[in-house]
């Protein structure tokens, strides 16, 4: 039997047990043992949480001392829980609808050819590509919680602590906000400050200076400036998106809830395309479960969470703060906490965890030191060629599983090699108050000095290792995980769309997303998908932002071929480019 | 723009054949005058013909310097080549097509015994070719000491080659992503084969129905449950309601409904901030209340930072004082700190936090460098970062939750007109009732 057609309850079955598998993570710390949280109510354990969830699995409750799961309780839940669409309570909605059965329903449709579900970077270099394309305006719509596609990105960024005019970690010519990378950040920045060291700066990079990086003021600026040019808000349809299913009649219905709560209804499109970016922040389990249990939330943070405070006590008083991670956020807050603490002179001490102290990056090799104090050294998160290159190129080729496995490989946790921050790092760790160390937390728990209590499990033989610090600082990143956005989770328990071995969504060469059984429903629509949660397929870089309009350009050159816009000749390009230069409406 | 060595050789000739042929033909004319060597020989066809033989020797026999730069590149890590090494391999590739144009136009690296015979009168050699000087093209100049590397031509070489070769450069480093969109992504590659599963244009969607790869689609699509979807707003609660009521009825007589506030929750069941896209427990999606109300309690608004680097977290009311024997800064309960000693007081309403004091000016910094100068007995919101002043204590406040909306601004005025008791009633008021409020928040759904 093909697997798209595996019978309902098989499916139910197999979400089950993915679900509880998601869930697993908070069973280890009841299993620990540990006291529920303070105000919580025995009876509004495990049986609230059912009642929403209903593939919370049962037999835990029964299997040794598993019977309070801390955190993710709530209270009896008198309807469903979320809008109805994707309450598990009730039966799910069918899996395709007709207009038929829409119509009855009572629900309002509208129509539009191109309908993109996120309304951040991906939407918008998808949605660019089509205007420059020349697809009216009128025709698409763009499915968004957010205002400005920088939205959700710009407050990530300011979070994660890089500020306005800090550098980020991308180049020139990866523009999100100009298809043709032409002209570079770096040669508005020149013309802009009529100065020629941006211009000096991408010359000579990487061999006599280190990249040039835009700024998120730039990236911001220019992204608001093309949005007002292609008419972004007459397309938007500010609210979110609650279930995508697929039209019998050919291309598919998006379910919206207006954000002025006003009736939900549903767009129907043609062709739909999904760029609802990374599905959570990356919350590590033990943090979750820590907050669970103690209901903390302000000595142990999450690096992409506000955590001014923690900056502004040290600020004020000595202190020892603890930092996770070994990736680009990690360095920024490392840069943030130094600066403090050379301006404020407090005695702040920083304590530095990585999972492994001496590791190297996968086929690093030739001159120069890729690694150095636990740090590993890229200049951007994947190397350059597979962007654009000869590993684009080789990656392309892969089997499904082989490129899962190069991408596992080649995207771990680095960070830029910044002078500033080596000499920062540098200095810290000759006065004193830096110090790197290797292991994995194990534990987290109140300390009696109203800080945090951490368990280290260090590699080797050494035995655990507790630290008793005011702050922890989780800088492990944002979250892959498609289940965690509903949305997603629907779409792939009701069969439209399938997950590749690295666990985003199965696209095929032109992000055109593959069904379970990894085949193309080929139809008179198409759903795409690119961003965060295209990762693993034939682009590395998909949540970069040359990345994102790589994939926009592959999927308007997909919608060309099926008659939605005009291919892009040299010509029209060029045209295009005036246009843009001009600042006039494609 | 990361080259592979098909895209590197595409790129050159592209590059050679437009920019290169057009630059070339622009500025041939003007190239300088070889000295010594008469304007009856430098005409405008040996300079076209000196110029072109250039860039076509540089581009043939740059496609096998193509190969060695792309052996070069495979060992850089990141297998990057930058744009620098593009402008500076001329240095390596301008002397070999010296070398290689005095191949075909020897006269520039002196002339050829032949041809001194010619001058000299002696017996003819081998007849001259097309560009081989006669002898009265040379005029006057002794031409016995010209070198491959003193010709009088090799300005002009140098001229050409490496203006020709700055503008590709350049061509490559911005026009041709504006004509070539896709060029910048594919490697250099100009041409490329049409991509695997994409029709020609206009052609009609190959059906692959054979691959299994078919939507489960049941019979019918029953409009029962599309109409579910389109329910009106409802209530639910989320994580962190209190206790049940003994008569296990969690709407129905709860002493702390007080403490509920609206929001969204996640997947797991927290409840989180209208205004955040992110569940502060876990970090997953908030599913904003779009039809839906979500009550629970809120986890912890805020925190307090003294100018000791004291930290109070702000869970509910809070009421800051002096510790009687230091004179030092506190905050606790109300009930905690005796009146005589209090402050102000911090109180939260719904995802909000407002302070006022009943004796003391408050002196207010707003995160955007507005200052608010509020009287005994008002109350002002506080937005995060933002930094308040009362007596000698300076305070900051600081919080993940963002205000939702404008609404506070308008609704803290209303409550500063209040005299410091009813601000404090209405404050606790808004707390559970707020406009339109009460009455959806104790409804159930069905």
């Amino acid at each position: 039997m093909p697997a798209a057609r595996r019978s309902a309850g098989r499916r139910r079955m197999q979400r089950s047990q993915e679900c509880a598998d998601d869930h697993s993570q908070f069973f280890q710390f009841s299993a620990a043992g540990r006291r529920p949280p303070p105000r919580r109510v025995a009876g509004r354990g495990l049986r609230g949480f059912r009642n929403r969830h209903p593939w919370a699995p049962a037999a835990r409750s029964a299997a040794g001392g598993r019977d309070l799961m801390p955190g993710p309780t709530a209270g009896p839940v008198t309807g469903p829980a979320r809008g109805g669409a994707s309450a598990p309570g009730q039966p799910r909605a069918a899996s395709a609808w007709s207009d038929e059965s829409v119509a009855a329903a009572g629900l309002r449709a509208e129509d539009a050819d191109f309908v993109t579900v996120g309304g951040g970077l991906a939407g918008f270099a998808v949605v660019d590509a089509l205007r420059i394309r020349g697809v009216a305006a009128a025709r698409i719509r763009v499915v968004s919680p957010q205002r400005r596609p920088f939205e959700n990105l710009g407050r990530l960024i300011r979070t994660s602590q890089i500020r306005d005019d800090d550098p980020l970690r991308s180049d020139s010519g990866a523009r999100a906000d100009n298809v043709w990378g032409f002209p570079g950040y770096a040669l508005h920045e020149a013309i802009g400050r009529r100065t020629l060291r941006p211009l000096w700066k991408v010359l000579t990079e990487p061999v006599g200076a280190e990249f040039y990086n835009p700024s998120p003021r730039q990236v911001a600026r220019g992204l608001d400036r093309e949005a007002d040019r292609i008419g972004w808000y007459s397309m938007l349809v500010p609210g979110q998106a609650m279930l995508i299913r697929r039209r019998t009649e050919g291309g598919f219905f998006c379910l919206v809830h207006p954000a002025d709560h006003s009736p939900p209804y549903v767009l129907r499109t043609r062709h739909l395309h999904l760029g609802t970016g990374y599905p959570a922040l990356g919350y590590a389990p033990e943090l979750i479960g820590y907050r669970l249990r103690h209901g903390e939330y302000f000595n142990a943070v999450n690096a992409y969470e506000p955590h001014e405070h923690v900056y502004q006590v040290l600020r004020r008083r000595a202190g020892t703060v603890l930092l996770r991670g070994a990736g680009i956020t990690a360095s920024r807050v490392l840069q943030r906490l130094i600066e403090d603490r050379d301006r404020s002179g407090r005695d702040v001490r920083i304590l530095h965890l990585f999972r492994e102290l001496d590791a190297r990056p996968p086929g690093r090799h030739g001159p120069g030191p890729a690694t150095e104090h636990g740090w590993r050294y890229q200049a951007f998160s994947f190397p350059k060629s597979a962007a654009s290159g000869q590993q684009r190129e080789e990656l392309a080729a892969m089997t499904a599983a082989e490129r899962s496995a190069w991408i596992a490989a080649m995207g771990g946790a680095t960070t830029a090699r910044r002078r500033l921050w080596r000499r920062q790092l540098d200095r810290a760790r000759s006065a004193g108050c830096y110090r790197a160390l290797g292991g994995e937390i194990t534990l987290l728990e109140p300390s009696p000095r109203q800080g945090v209590r951490v368990l280290v499990a260090r590699p080797g033989g050494d035995g655990p290792l507790r630290l008793d610090v005011d702050f922890l600082i989780d800088c492990t990143g944002m979250s892959p995980r498609l289940r965690d956005n509903p949305l997603l989770a629907d779409l792939v328990d009701s069969g439209c769309a399938g997950v590749n071995a690295a666990g985003g969504l199965d696209v095929g060469p032109h992000f055109e997303v593959r069904g379970p059984g990894g085949g193309l429903a080929d139809g008179p629509g198409r759903l795409y998908a690119s961003g965060a949660i295209a990762r693993g397929g034939h682009l590395a870089t998909v949540d970069s932002f040359a990345g994102l309009v790589d994939a926009a350009q592959l999927i308007c050159d997909d919608l060309a071929a099926r008659g939605v816009c005009t291919p892009l000749g040299p010509a029209c390009s060029a045209a295009a480019w005036v246009k843009w230069l001009a600042h006039r409406a494609p | 723009m990361t080259p592979t060595l098909i895209g590197r050789i595409q790129t050159r000739i592209l590059l050679a054949a437009t920019v290169g042929v057009l630059w070339t033909a622009l500025i041939a004319p003007f190239l300088p005058d070889p000295a010594g060597v008469t304007a009856s020989m430098w005409t405008v066809g040996m300079r076209y013909a000196i110029a072109f033989t250039g860039l076509l020797l540089t581009t043939v026999y740059g496609l096998v310097w193509e190969h060695l730069y792309h052996r070069l590149q495979q060992r850089r890590w990141d297998k990057d080549w930058p744009s620098v090494f593009g402008l500076l391999t001329i240095l390596n590739e301008a002397p070999l097509a010296w070398l290689l144009v005095n191949l075909f136009f020897p006269v520039m690296s002196g002339p050829s015994p032949d041809m001194l015979n010619l001058h000299n009168g002696g017996i003819a050699g081998p007849k001259p070719g097309m560009f081989d000087p006669t002898p009265d093209m040379l005029g006057p100049l002794d031409t016995s000491g010209w070198g491959l590397w003193d010709s009088p031509f090799l300005p002009a070489f140098i001229v050409h080659i490496s203006t020709t070769w700055l503008i590709m450069w350049l061509a490559g480093q911005g026009p041709l992503r504006v004509i070539l969109i896709r060029w910048r992504f594919e490697g250099g590659r100009v041409v490329r084969s049409r991509l695997e599963g994409v029709p020609a244009p206009g052609a009609r969607p190959e059906l692959r129905a054979a691959e299994g790869a078919g939507i489960p689609v049941r019979e019918t699509s029953p409009s029962t449950e599309i109409a579910a979807l389109a329910r009106s707003p409802r209530t639910v609660r989320g994580n962190g309601s209190p206790a049940p009521a003994p008569n296990g009825n969690l709407l129905d007589g709860n002493p702390l409904d007080g403490d509920l506030v609206d929001g969204g929750m996640c997947g797991h069941g927290h409840l989180g901030s209208p205004g955040s896209r992110y569940c502060g427990t876990c970090g997953r999606p908030l599913q904003q209340p779009n039809g839906t109300r979500t009550l629970g309690r809120r986890p912890p608004l805020g925190v307090l930072v003294f100018d000791d680097g004291t930290m109070h977290v702000l869970d509910g009311e809070v009421r800051l004082g002096l510790v009687e024997e230091t004179g030092a800064l506190t905050a606790g309960h109300r009930e905690e700190i005796p009146a005589a000693s209090a402050l102000g007081d911090v109180r939260t309403s719904g995802w909000r936090t407002g302070v006022s004091s009943g004796v003391h000016r408050i002196a207010l910094e707003l995160p955007d460098g507005e200052h608010v100068d509020v009287a005994p007995g008002e109350v002002a919101w506080l937005a995060p970062g933002a930094e308040f002043t009362i007596g000698p204590y300076r305070i900051r406040y600081e919080s993940p939750y963002q205000p939702a909306d404008p609404g506070p601004a308008a609704h803290g005025s209303r409550a500063a007109s209040m005299p410091p008791d009813e601000t404090a009633d209405s404050l606790a008021a808004t707390t559970s009732a707020p406009p339109g409020g009460p009455s959806a928040r104790r409804t159930s759904g069905d």
